[in-house]
């Protein structure tokens, strides 16, 4: 279910920016970032304390690049350079899907992310046929939170302390968006 | 997950659910069809025990769940109750339905009492959750009972056989429950 055989990718995001799989020959570029910009993207990102070793990370990628793919593993890249990472998951009942993103310090602030999410978004209605997407974002994290407001997704709750980063567990604003909301 | 069997007393028992006894889960579910059709999404495509049967089996295999468990109430099967970790192992969140005839006692939240001891206590959880139609007010009741506070609405954030409803999800933190037991 949830559209696995679906695969609308790679989608051109513009200014240089391609939203694509993952593909196991990533994973020397992927580790590179992630070592690079471990602190930074630990606040927030509870994986990374999932991801110690290259082979920790070589299993992550084998699970988003084994067939049937679903849209949990998209990429960002400027030509060779990975700049990104995106991921939709759908619910195990194909209503609502979850859209999780990071971006590489550098490449702050130029709306990837949010093009990104466009792309994906339009996936996640027209083709999966899905109802509702959420976003969740750390309540301090402003720039996070920046995508959906920006989106146009609905304020829905706080999940409090339902993230966990290297700080320790944090509140999680959730965001809604519905597909009639997304068509008008 | 390891199959539970807990003696609440009173003649309440809760124990996993085994393929055997989805003829009996199946009854209660006949038995009560009007009740879970406003809510849940599984009540028209539950037409044979088999369907059940099914449900438990999925269950059973889980690494993290325990989803499939019975409230027996003086030995006659009286309702369902169930937990499910999230991804991150920070939360779980607990469902439940109560037949008709036994609603009303107090059961769930018994129920859920067990279930958040165990969720923290065993399984390490940070935080529970439970998640309600806006329009289901016993349900909703049984979380204020429970003490846990209201921490948004998911706009159609459930489907049921009736269409989409929103969804009140409320949450209570392992020091809190901890304060308050």
């Amino acid at each position: 279910m949830a559209g696995a055989a679906v695969s609308p990718l790679p989608v051109d995001l513009g200014r240089g920016v391609v939203l694509r799989h993952y593909e196991i020959e990533d994973l020397d570029a992927l580790w590179a970032v992630i070592e690079e910009e471990r602190e930074r993207l630990a606040v927030w990102m509870p994986f990374l304390r999932d991801a110690k070793t290259i082979d920790d990370e070589r299993a992550w990628l084998r699970s988003v690049t084994t067939e049937p793919r679903g849209l949990g593993g998209g990429s960002l890249w400027r030509g060779d350079d990975l700049i990104g990472g995106v991921g939709l998951f759908p619910d195990a009942f194909g209503i609502v899907a979850e859209i999780g993103y990071w971006v590489r310090r550098s490449e702050e602030g130029r709306g990837h992310v949010s093009r990104a999410c466009r792309a994906l978004i339009d996936i996640a209605f027209d083709e999966l046929g899905l109802h509702r997407v959420v976003i969740r974002a750390g309540v301090e994290n402003v720039r996070s939170r920046a995508v959906p407001e920006r989106l146009g997704f609905t304020y829905e709750g706080v999940a409090r302390e339902e993230g966990r980063g290297s700080g320790g567990f944090y509140d999680l604003a959730v965001f809604g968006l519905l597909d009639r909301e997304w068509r008008t | 997950m390891n199959p539970i069997y807990w003696d609440l007393g009173d003649g309440i028992e809760i124990r996993t659910f085994t393929p055997d006894d989805a003829s009996e889960s199946f009854a209660l579910v006949e038995a009560n069809r009007d009740r879970l059709h406003p809510w849940m999404i599984w009540e028209p495509d539950t037409q044979t025990a088999d369907d059940t049967r099914a449900f438990i089996v999925r269950s059973l295999a889980s690494e993290t769940d325990v989803e499939a468990n019975g409230i027996w109430v003086d030995g006659r099967l009286a309702g369902t109750v169930g937990l499910r970790v999230d991804i991150g192992d920070v939360a779980a969140e607990i469902g439940y339905w109560i037949g008709g005839e036994f609603e009303g006692r107090g059961i769930i939240t018994r129920a859920c009492r067990r279930f958040f001891d165990f969720a923290f206590d065993e399984l390490g959880m940070h935080r529970m959750e439970l998640c309600a139609a806006t329009e289901n007010g016993r349900s909703r009741a049984v979380a204020q009972r429970l003490g846990m506070r209201q921490e948004g609405v998911l706009r159609d954030g459930v489907r049921t056989p009736e269409g989409h409803k929103d969804l009140v999800i409320y949450g209570i933190l392992e020091d809190e429950w901890r304060a308050q037991r």
